[in-house]
């Protein structure tokens, strides 16, 4: 894997993604990755989940980047909804079992914003997917056209190396 | 919608990293291990095999040796297998816990084939604990041994200057004397005071009187009164010598146990006679103190590594929290049914051969080993017996690493031990015992740094041979011939104070031998040093004795002279006084 080649798939899966819904599950992905600390089992996980579906690589990379910069505003809502959730009386059990079990702390679930950040993941995941869908559809085949139109991106088509590089 | 093409390589990447742990964590293990202990103990360690099963939870080592440091063809410990389970809930947690092991065939101070030295690696601090103390001491013990025995010489009896000793005798005759003057001297005023001179010329008075009376009738008058006055006086003259005469006598009788001071003064002259005094300590400590030194400097090292492991736990347990404050979100902590130490042997049960030179099977276990103490608060508990005809190994430790201070025991009977080719001493003297055997107690009490320890060895059926090169021949050849003598002796050993630098105290009877060899040596010099000293006695009483009788023969001949004289006197005066009279009545 060298790194010519993964910047090469990046472009590709800007420039050449027209499948909305791939775009669509990137940002889903992106956004509950986005909300959570990145050092524990469950960031692995949704990562794992994220490329075990069709999902846009290069999409699901940027909105991760952008939903963490949100983090710091994002985190005082997910910190509420973690707090509650690990406290409640009504899961104690449940959660006393999991931190006793092999394995499953390592997820950091009794970290208040990673519990309140899957939750909120979770709960807009179906939302966001909906939503980017239709963001995708309306405003990507327009975005393509200016990308492709631009002057950068023009000279390098008319480079041979670019064309002899991302000759499919 | 699964993206197959991206499932099958991790797949693949799965499958190829068990395929690793299956062909090579064993070997990586098994590396790291040696490495490890290789840096605790500063020795080669070797092992053979190593296997684990994750699905069975299974551990097992095979043919483990760690080497000595002190000894590079002899390993500390060897064992032919260990074998334990790994509870693998915990082991997700990060923690090595071991409900019950077993090690085979451990055997302590086998003999290596190769070499047990290791390059010396770069060491952030110093790595002997007692390193410079033990060389301190073995210096300041070898100067001040070394010095002490030069002192030794045989002629150095303490040659007595019997020209200035003080005789009690002397003293006792000399304050007989100084009564018996003054005796004499209260007889002379006696004399003195009942003046006689007086008396005697009022007598003589009195006859030229009568010599000048023309009066008969008052002559006759006068001359019986001066023949009553001569009468009395003669009386009396002779009551006081006879008196004197007694007084004389007593003087002269002295009596004292002449024999008895005279002995008293022999011995205590005698007493002065110091033979050569060498410090039976210094003995044992040129022998057995640089071996014992570094026994206990290697001791001592493991023990600064356990006192190490009590300082696992962050000093500040708050430190955590701030730490945590620094991540994202709060952590919400439940009740841990089990929190474990990272590393935990609940037991492991031991059993193999002592020694190959004492091989005495034995039986044991090892209880309660972690690495923090703290999380599980039970005491560290080593117990191994065992014994072989006439020999027994009884060990038994109990260190409490959770408390603070650290408590701890540890007992040590070894009895019947067979030495062989074992060199104790250094270059100038050293001693080979060829064969010996030896029964070994040693009781240690440590409550954190402070330790109390004692250790005696008794060394029995010794066949031994020395040598001792210390620059003085003769005393050289006793305490060499003293020591091969020796078919028994004791050592002891107590050590007292802080770990890093204790003071160790060491006896023995080994130097009952030599000591008893040099005065026999010396016994000649020291009988005819007495005989001088007896003679020297005799000789000064005798002539004291001597003068005092003099004094006395001298004091009397004067006294008697004086009452010679004043009888004389007296015997004149009373015939001319008879003559005249008796002249006087014929006229």
């Amino acid at each position: 894997m060298n790194p010519i080649f993964l910047i090469k798939n990046f472009i590709r899966g800007i420039l050449k993604e027209r499948d909305s819904t791939s775009i669509a599950l990137a940002f889903s992905f992106g956004f509950m990755l986005g909300l959570i600390p990145k050092n524990n089992l469950t960031a692995q996980i949704i990562f794992i989940l994220a490329f075990v579906f069709k999902t846009n690589v290069p999409f699901f990379f940027l909105s991760t980047i952008l939903f963490s910069y949100l983090s710091p505003l994002t985190d005082r809502v997910t910190d509420i909804i973690g707090y509650y959730i690990l406290t409640s009386e009504i899961f104690e059990k449940i959660f006393v079992w999991m931190y006793n079990a092999p394995i499953v702390p390592w997820t950091d679930f009794n970290n208040t914003v990673v519990m309140g950040g899957v939750i909120m993941g979770v709960v807009l995941f179906y939302p966001i997917y909906i939503a980017s869908k239709r963001l995708a559809e309306r405003y990507l085949v327009d975005l393509m056209k200016k990308l492709a139109e631009n002057r950068f991106i023009k000279l390098m088509r008319f480079s041979w190396i670019f064309e002899w590089y991302f000759k499919e | 919608m699964i993206r197959f093409g991206y499932l099958l390589p991790r797949v693949v990447f799965v499958f190829l990293i068990y395929l690793f742990f299956y062909l090579f964590f064993d070997n990586i293990v098994k590396w790291s291990i040696e490495k490890s202990f290789e840096a605790f103990f500063k020795a080669k360690v070797d092992i053979k095999e190593l296997k684990i099963s994750f699905l069975k939870g299974l551990f097992e080592i095979r043919n483990m040796s760690v080497g000595s440091s002190n000894d590079e063809f002899r390993n500390i410990f060897e064992f032919k297998n260990l074998r334990f389970e790994l509870n693998i809930k915990h082991l997700f947690r990060k923690k090595f816990v071991v409900e019950e092991a077993k090690i085979e065939g451990l055997l302590f101070n086998g003999k290596r084939k190769t070499s047990a030295k290791i390059k010396k690696t770069k060491s952030k601090g110093k790595d002997g604990l007692l390193n410079d103390y033990v060389d301190k001491y073995l210096g300041n013990l070898k100067n001040f041994a070394m010095e002490r025995y030069r002192d030794l010489n045989l002629k150095l009896i303490e040659q007595i200057d019997l020209e200035k000793q003080e005789l009690e005798t002397l003293k006792i005759i000399e304050e007989i004397k100084n009564k018996k003057i003054q005796s004499y001297k209260d007889i002379y005023r006696e004399i003195e005071e009942d003046n006689w001179q007086e008396r005697i010329r009022k007598i003589e008075d009195d006859f030229k009187k009568l010599k000048e009376e023309k009066d008969v009738s008052k002559q006759i008058k006068l001359a019986s009164k001066l023949k009553k006055d001569l009468d009395d006086i003669y009386k009396l003259l002779k009551e006081r010598e006879k008196k004197i005469l007694n007084e004389l006598k007593e003087i002269k009788n002295y009596t004292f146990n002449l024999e008895e001071a005279k002995k008293k003064d022999i011995q205590r002259i005698s007493n002065l006679i110091k033979t050569p005094s060498f410090d039976k300590e210094n003995i044992v400590a040129l022998l057995f103190g640089e071996r014992l030194y570094n026994e206990f400097a290697m001791y001592s090292y493991y023990f600064d590594k356990l006192l190490e492991i009590k300082k696992y736990l962050p000093e500040n347990p708050k430190k955590k929290i701030f730490e945590e404050k620094k991540k994202r979100g709060r952590y919400i902590h439940y009740v841990v049914k089990e929190n474990y130490p990272t590393f935990l042997l609940k037991k492991a049960s031991i059993e193999g051969i002592f020694t190959p030179e004492n091989p005495i099977s034995y039986f044991g276990s090892i209880e309660n080993l972690s690495n923090n103490p703290v999380l599980y608060p039970k005491p560290l508990v080593l117990n191994i017996s065992g014994k072989k005809e006439s020999s027994s190994i009884y060990l038994f430790s109990k260190i409490d690493l959770s408390t603070t201070p650290l408590v701890g025991i540890f007992k040590l009977d070894y009895n019947g031990i067979k030495l062989s080719q074992i060199k104790f001493g250094g270059k100038k003297l050293s001693y080979m015992i060829d064969s010996a055997r030896l029964n070994l107690n040693l009781s240690t009490d440590f409550v954190e740094d402070l330790i109390s320890s004692s250790l005696l060895m008794r060394f029995y059926d010794v066949k031994s041979n020395a040598l001792v090169d210390l620059g003085q021949r003769n005393i050289d050849n006793i305490l060499k011939n003293s020591l091969e003598e020796l078919n028994s002796f004791e050592v002891k050993a107590d050590v007292k104070g802080k770990i890093k630098e204790p003071s160790i105290k060491f006896t023995s009877n080994i130097g009952d031998n030599f000591l008893k060899k040099l005065e026999s040596h010396l016994k000649k010099d020291i009988e005819a040093l007495r005989g001088k000293i007896e003679q020297k006695v005799k000789l000064e009483v005798e002539t004291k004795i001597k003068e005092l009788n003099d004094v006395l023969k001298d004091q009397e001949y004067k006294i008697l002279e004086i009452l010679k004289a004043n009888n004389e006197r007296i015997e004149r005066i009373r015939q001319d006084i008879e003559k005249d009279i008796k002249k006087k009545i014929k006229l």
